[in-house]
């Protein structure tokens, strides 16, 4: 983590909101960012919670890779800096 | 100048009269979407873009040398905490756009590490938005968006960008960073507009 971002979490942090929506555990996955290209599993990346919301951003660039909010009756998905998510199916 | 908008000195809490949905706090949370940004104020510019003529950028020595006021208000924070009497010291945004021509209606302000966030230009101006550098009495400290942050705060206050470095003009009321994400374009927090749809 970069000096000054002792207010991320690690990236897991964010694993309930997906798993919420999608119905997978994204615990495991890794996650491709789409502006500096790295790729690292979810727990690597840097998590912040901003009230309702989960945000990820990148453990190399902090670009957001994806942010979570789940209201009363939505939620909403936003992964504007992911180029993909691997997510491993259990067997 | 000083400046006291819906505070009066130490009111009985039980007595205030609070936007619906919000709960008094007497600390000073800190919410961050990202990073913190270590800005020295050597480095630290102001930039005002308008879609007539050059942007105007201001120095922080620059803009130390404009008239400063000290402002007393309550914040409201869309994750329902609101905090009596905050007193801050600061720029109006009057002053910087004294100089700007502009015709187009929509500000888009923007700070160092990203975030940005939309306002009608009429919400930052008439004595209602300042830039802010000092907070009860010291140096604005970083976690609150040190050197200098934007303070609007008749809006919820992520409108009041952390760690501010410049407004664009725009022709129409382009989403920000938490506007993009479904949060209200407008942010009255007496009329509790949190998200869009509010």
């Amino acid at each position: 983590m970069e000096p000054g971002d002792d207010l991320a979490i690690q990236g897991n942090a964010v694993a309930g909101s997906p798993a919420s929506i999608f119905a997978v555990d994204v615990t495991a996955a890794e996650v491709v960012c789409a502006a500096c290209g790295a790729r690292a599993p979810l727990a690597d990346e840097k998590a912040y919670l901003h009230g309702s919301v989960s945000l990820l951003r990148c453990e190399r660039c902090s670009a957001v890779l994806g942010r979570f909010r789940r209201s009363q009756d939505a939620v909403w998905v936003d992964l504007q800096a992911s180029a993909a998510w691997q997510v491993l199916l259990p067997h | 100048v000083t400046i006291s908008r819906g505070f009066f000195g130490h009111r009985d809490p039980s007595a205030v009269d609070l936007p619906p949905g919000q709960h008094l706090t007497h600390g000073f949370p800190v919410l961050t979407a990202g990073p913190t940004q270590q800005i020295s104020t050597e480095e630290w510019r102001f930039t005002i873009t308008p879609e007539i003529g050059e942007p105007q950028r201001w120095t922080w020595a620059e803009m130390m040398a404009l008239p400063a006021e000290e402002i007393t208000v309550d914040i409201h924070c869309v994750t329902r905490w609101t905090k009596l009497g905050t007193r801050w010291r600061g720029v109006a945004l009057d002053t910087f756009f004294d100089d700007i021509e502009t015709y187009y209606e929509y500000a888009m302000v923007h700070s160092y590490g990203g975030y940005t966030t939309n306002l009608p230009l009429e919400d930052l101006l008439g004595g209602k938005a300042w830039i802010v550098y000092e907070y009860d009495g010291g140096p604005l400290h970083v976690e609150h968006g040190g050197p200098a942050r934007l303070l609007v705060p008749h809006l919820y206050f992520w409108k009041s960008a952390k760690w501010v470095n410049g407004i664009t003009m725009h022709r129409f009321d382009e989403p920000g960073f938490w506007e993009r994400f479904g949060y209200h374009h407008y942010g009255d927090p007496w009329r509790e507009e949190r998200h869009a749809g509010d």
